[in-house]
């Protein structure tokens, strides 16, 4: 044993034992979902239905990910999400970025009044009916901007912006003015380039809240070529749940999509979010805590 | 600084304005033509390069039904399981298409009441084919003497059927049971000799308590307890609350024994979806279970994973709850089927009914169901027999969907549906057959299906009646034999004062008025006339 080492107690000990343990079984608990997916997608059907599968795959075959993989529209959905959530999250840092900055300085003429009004948004919402009559009216319906424009400022997100800019000293900004800078080269020049890791972390905010909806396209989206990958989910989810009315003569044919489909369907639409998280994850930890401080 | 000011205040402009950019009105080209929105589900199961909306069919609609009339008939999407909201978003916003199909009783009732449907009595009046095709369903969709939607036209209504393992009767040398005493026999031989050598998971008599529901969804129990019932006043029928009516505690009580005995599903109370009971019935578990006729006997339902299980496995449609009178009485189902609407404000609302109308013609029904012979089909003797289930999955995967007022086809007469389900496809055909022919005895309407009009109070009650009967029936269930009594009398009581008593009068009401009116039904199995 090296003798450098600091000898712990047996107090010490028994915390690190216990604690691993906890740690570990909570990362299972959050992991258990996933496996147990990944087991039922490559287990025989006939397994999966007996409930015989929970974190091992029983019978393994790979026709569910062969359908899955086969099926066009899937792949379609796939690129029109990555694409959306690729211009819905550069529009949104954008539009927040250029509301963020003017609310942060104490120069704008009624800049309270404005934030105060801002605020209220956070609180009040409109309701599902009057905002779908709006998009509706707005000519919306059936058209991307349907899943862009209505969520395309994020309050809770201008505002956490606005802190950060707060926080950025006057000083910088009062030195390029000196020089010479107006507003919009104050904030390309100065503002922006010190304010990265804010700018990760809400574009971050912004993509995953993109990706992961589907109500909105729900309501606004009746053309299936613009269906985002998780309303397509949805559907094959919810498919899957035999109707028990059985009235609805349809549904006892065989349209309902065996058990290993959906679930190979849903870790087709977890991976590409799974594979960008880790890379980013720093910054989410960062954003919390920009969050938390006071300007 | 002024300046400074003002550019300032720009970026923040920006912010608002940009936005607005985005919109803007795509401006509806009309023509000569009429063009006519028609809902339809989309069950997301349209193979490539097709959609629910826009296929092989919709073009058939078009060739056949629009070009002749000069009607565009133009399909819009509604995700299955969504449908209720969306159709509320789409009549909020009196954006909807001309004709939308629910499955939702109180949907229907809801925008007939409140004027959000346009009145068809008229235009039906003077259809081809439609009124005829019809018949006495209309009623389904009349509210106040009027008729605001079409229904659908469902071949079998029979709801329930029971299921049972005939490997384990032969192994055990019993006879496939006919009787409800026989059915006990059977089902206490499951449990002492478990002849599937299942071991502790076995499960003689399968229930979840999902099934539990007010409104005669009752699964896997109510062909049973209404065995119990005892036929009564006409009177009695339509005004009482079920769980009043003489015998139906009786029939409870048979629950509880099986209950006690360990034959019922040990679980069921902690069941609330049917993920457990399908697990059971495909791992082979199960001896006997009630539920919607063809439950999961489809080809890759639980039925057929038993199969992939255990290919010795074989279960058979069984009536075995056979009353003190030789009847065996089963609930209708839901009678309308689904109901067709045409909203207020629709401009084609004629053009709607000539659509439906067109599709009431037997032989476009035909088609539109079934195909092109000797393409998606075969006859055999007269019946059509599907030849590749996989080309007609890639062709025709949405017709039943399309062919809106169809809930099946119509052979007939009952035998020929019956024999046209049998062929119609190989290996499950038989069993289905015999399942419709089970489901089909002494049938009987649930009571306020009969009115012409909704019980408003138990509209407006029906979550809490609902969530109080689910109580009643488990408490019931799993009591022990002693407190069985003063468990459901004293629930039973409870259920009537939050809401049952008042439904009740309302009913008394309501059954006084279509009594006087004779448009009550005069075959219930449950009723002494």
């Amino acid at each position: 044993m090296n003798k450098n080492k600091i000898k712990r107690s047996l107090g010490e000990r028994t915390f690190t034992v216990v604690n691993t343990t906890l740690i570990i079984l909570v990362c299972f608990t959050c992991l258990f979902p996933f496996i147990y997916e990944l087991a039922i997608s490559f287990s025989s059907g006939a397994a999966v239905m007996s409930g015989k599968v929970s974190l091992y795959p029983i019978g393994f075959q790979t026709e569910a990910y062969k359908k899955v993989f086969q099926n066009i529209s899937m792949w379609r959905s796939l690129v029109f999400t990555i694409v959306l959530t690729v211009v819905y999250t550069l529009l949104s840092l954008t539009l927040t970025i250029l509301c963020a900055y003017p609310l942060s300085r104490k120069r704008l003429y009624g800049g309270k009044w404005i934030m105060m009004l801002i605020t209220v948004t956070m609180y009040f919402h409109a309701g599902t009916i009057p905002t779908y009559l709006l998009v509706y009216n707005l000519g919306l319906i059936d058209k991307v901007w349907a899943l862009i424009l209505p969520c395309v400022l994020n309050t809770f997100n201008m505002i956490m912006m606005r802190t950060f800019f707060k926080s950025v000293p006057a000083e910088l900004e009062e030195a390029a003015m000196i020089d010479g800078c107006n507003d919009f080269q104050v904030l390309w020049n100065v503002m922006l380039p010190v304010s990265k890791p804010i700018l990760a972390t809400i574009a971050l905010f912004y993509a995953v809240q993109r990706w992961n909806s589907f109500a909105d396209a729900l309501y606004y989206i009746n053309e299936p070529k613009l269906y985002p990958l998780q309303l397509k989910l949805q559907q094959i989810i919810q498919q899957g749940q035999a109707d028990n009315m059985m009235s609805d003569i349809n549904s006892q044919l065989d349209v309902v999509v065996p058990k290993t489909v959906q679930a190979a369907s849903i870790i087709f639409a977890t991976v590409p979010i799974l594979l960008v998280y880790p890379k980013l994850q720093k910054y989410f930890v960062k954003g919390a805590m920009i969050g938390a401080v006071k300007g | 600084m002024d300046m400074k000011k003002q550019v300032l205040s720009a970026v923040l402009a920006a912010a608002f304005v940009l936005p607005i950019a985005g919109c803007g009105t795509g401006g509806k080209s009309t023509g000569e033509t009429t063009t006519l929105r028609v809902a339809v589900f989309d069950r997301g199961n349209a193979p490539d390069g097709m959609s629910a909306t826009e296929n092989i069919w919709t073009n058939w609609i078009n060739e056949q039904f629009g070009k002749p009339n000069n009607i565009k008939v133009e399909f819009q999407g509604i995700p299955r399981n969504q449908e209720v909201e969306k159709i509320n978003m789409m009549m909020a916003s009196r954006n909807a298409p001309d004709i939308l199909l629910t499955y939702d009783k109180s949907v229907f009732f809801n925008y007939a009441k409140n004027g959000g449907l346009a009145d068809l009595t008229e235009l039906v009046g003077g259809t081809e084919n439609l009124k005829d095709f019809m018949g006495d369903r209309w009623k389904y969709t009349t509210y106040n003497d009027k008729i605001y939607g079409v229904p659908t036209k469902v071949i079998s209504e029979g709801q329930y059927c029971s299921y049972i393992r005939k490997d384990w009767l032969d192994k055990l040398g019993l006879e496939v049971p006919k009787t409800t005493e026989e059915l006990y026999t059977a089902l206490k031989a499951f449990k002492e000799k478990d002849p599937g050598n299942v071991g502790d998971g076995l499960v003689p008599f399968l229930l979840s308590a999902t099934s539990f529901s007010e409104e005669y969804w009752q699964q896997n129990t109510l062909s049973l307890v209404m065995s119990f019932v005892e036929p009564m006043s006409e009177e009695e029928w339509y005004t009482i609350p079920q769980i009043q009516y003489p015998g139906f505690k009786e029939g409870v009580r048979y629950l509880n024994k099986l209950y006690r005995e360990g034959i019922l599903e040990q679980d069921f109370a902690l069941q609330t979806n049917w993920n457990q009971f399908d697990e059971n019935i495909a791992a082979g578990r199960a001896g006997f279970y009630t539920h919607n006729r063809n439950y999961q006997l489809t080809s890759n339902g639980a039925y057929a994973m038993l199969l992939q299980n255990d290919p010795n496995a074989e279960l058979v449609a069984v009536d075995p709850y056979v009353n003190k009178y030789g009847k065996r009485p089963k609930w209708r189902g839901a009678t309308g089927g689904g109901y067709i609407m045409i909203p207020s404000f629709s401009e084609n609302i004629e053009a709607a009914v000539k659509y439906l109308d067109w599709m009431a013609n037997n032989d476009v029904g035909f088609t539109l169901l079934n195909g092109n012979e000797d393409e998606h089909y075969k006859l055999e003797n007269g019946y059509p027999v599907v030849i590749d289930t996989e080309y007609n999955n890639k062709t025709k995967f949405n017709n039943a969907d399309l062919a809106l007022i169809y809930n099946g086809f119509d052979y007939g007469s009952f035998e020929n549906n019956v024999e046209a389900m049998r062929i119609a496809m190989p290996g499950l055909g038989e069993l289905r057959a015999d399942s419709m022919i089970k489901a089909n005895s002494d049938l009987y309407n649930n009571p306020m299906d009969d009115f012409d009009q909704p019980i408003e109070s138990y509209i407006k009650d029906k979550a809490k009646l609902d969530k109080k009967f689910q109580e009643l029936m488990i408490k019931s269930i799993t009591a022990s034999e002693s407190d069985f009594d003063s468990i459901y009398d004293g629930l039973a009581k409870e259920y009537m004062t939050i809401g049952g008593d008042e439904v009740t009068e309302e009913r008394k009401a309501v059954y006084k008025k279509c009594s006087e009116a004779d448009i009550l039904p005069k075959d219930n199995p449950l009723i002494n006339y």
